[in-house]
């Protein structure tokens, strides 16, 4: 229970870290995605599932958008995750990545094309208004996604007590 | 049956099961079924998000120094120069002042000690850089009410309330695509509307073809519409050309504020006419 009470408060954390203080800055990483992401890799998909709606839920209700959007385009990127991780294997190293750079990619232009419709009443011609500047997002979500990873991997092999296998 | 149970058990039917109720609730939401909850939130988490916009801000403004030192030198020497050049023409401006006191009287723009403010700061953003909101620490107990309007601390308008809730409130920016007001030119009186473009930036729609807008020309909000008091600057023009149907004039105008380093705002509570 307190662990679940620690998992809900760092949410709430990172998503007011993304609007308060990540906003500030003219690029950013998004952190709520590349730790969603981080965490479909690390933990699975069916283990981070309930947590990707509450980060949907609380990114709706401090963002103004309709609650329910966040969530959508969240689990459909965790899912995307989780299918992706299984597939080319990325806890391991090599290829891995590789993938992960291609996976973020996809992720954040996915992300930005998703909640900017949604943000605009889904005007589709502005579309490219929304990728504006997102060649440094994506590096940016890149490097925030590698910490996030080793971060998750080191708080795994201590909560799980060693179990690396892969709960997909 | 084990097959049902199966797809039921299934990853992909955990997602679409997901997908569904939350796109039901996507639909709800126009009705503001959930505004009071969103209202409790955001009173409840209020507080961490000042502290943390106040701390990363510093962290920002630490960073901006840095990166200006070296540019410092040179600008020194040029507001040396910048001010003599200003304290000759401020002997002449003291003696325009006096008429402009009378020129605005015959004109009716609005002195600035006529508004009533609301000072607030920036407490949450657009987290996706389009420059589309901010959230502010000022709501309903505070008597912010929606539509009314924001400005920078020099009169230059920011934007007007999109939403309130107790203690906090959502600012559509002017280049949020939502926000449209009535503006002229202040040099040719020619009249529009300026509706924002997605952080790109500001454009000045609706002009008749028969009137004359100049680049470089002064934008001001024109007073039409209950809400917003005529004469306050929203930028200057950049580019004027004719619409896609050939049927008016549009100009690009860009806002003299810089989106990302606001940190207090002002909402006009009352303003004469």
């Amino acid at each position: 229970m307190k662990k679940k009470f620690l998992l809900f408060f760092l949410i709430i954390l990172l998503v007011i870290v993304q609007g308060s203080g990540m906003a500030v800055f003219k690029h950013s990483p998004n952190l709520v995605l590349v730790g969603i992401i981080a965490a479909t890799v690390i933990f699975g998909f069916a283990n981070v599932l309930g947590w990707v709606i509450v980060a949907g839920i609380v990114c709706d209700l401090l963002f103004f958008y309709a609650i329910g959007v966040n969530v959508v385009i969240l689990v459909f990127i965790a899912f995307g995750t989780s299918f992706f991780s299984k597939r080319f294997h990325m806890e391991n190293r090599g290829l891995s990545i590789l993938s992960m750079i291609l996976l973020i990619l996809i992720s954040t232009v996915f992300f930005r094309i998703m909640s900017g419709l949604a943000d605009s009443h889904y005007i589709f011609s502005q579309i490219p208004v929304f990728l504006k500047g997102i060649q440094y997002d994506i590096i940016l979500n890149c490097t925030a996604f590698f910490i996030f990873f080793y971060f998750f991997r080191k708080i795994r092999a201590i909560f799980y007590f060693g179990e690396y296998k892969l709960k997909i | 049956m084990k097959y049902r149970s199966y797809i039921f058990s299934s990853k992909l039917a955990k997602v679409i099961f997901v997908l569904a109720i939350f796109e039901l609730l996507v639909f709800l939401n126009p009705y503001n079924f959930f505004n009071p909850v969103r209202a409790v939130f955001l009173w409840t988490i209020t507080p961490i998000q000042k502290i943390t916009y106040n701390v990363v801000y510093k962290i920002y403004a630490v960073k901006d120094f840095f990166a200006s030192v070296w540019k410092l030198k040179q600008e020194n020497s040029r507001l040396i120069k910048e001010n003599l050049e200003l304290l000759s023409k401020n002997t002449k401006l003291s003696d325009m002042e006096k008429e402009n006191i009378f020129l605005r009287e015959q004109v009716n723009l609005l002195p600035r000690e006529k508004y009533t403010l609301i000072t607030s700061t920036i407490i949450s953003r657009d987290p996706y850089n389009l420059e589309n909101w901010v959230e502010i620490d000022k709501g309903e107990k505070d008597g912010v009410k929606k539509e009314m309007l924001v400005i920078v601390s020099n009169g230059i308008l920011l934007g007007k309330v999109a939403e309130t809730n107790y203690s906090t409130s959502k600012i559509i920016l002017i280049t949020n695509p939502e926000s449209i007001i009535n503006a002229m030119d202040i040099k040719t009186d020619a009249k529009g509307i300026i509706k924002g473009q997605y952080g790109l930036g500001l454009m000045l729609d609706m002009i008749l073809p028969t009137e004359t807008i100049n680049v470089g020309d002064e934008v001001i909000s024109s007073g039409l519409g209950s809400h917003v008091p005529r004469g306050l600057l929203i930028g200057k023009v950049q580019e004027v050309k004719m619409s896609q149907d050939k049927l008016f004039q549009q100009a690009i105008v860009v806002s003299p504020i810089n989106f990302s380093n606001l940190r207090q705002l002002f909402i006009i509570k009352e303003f004469n006419r």
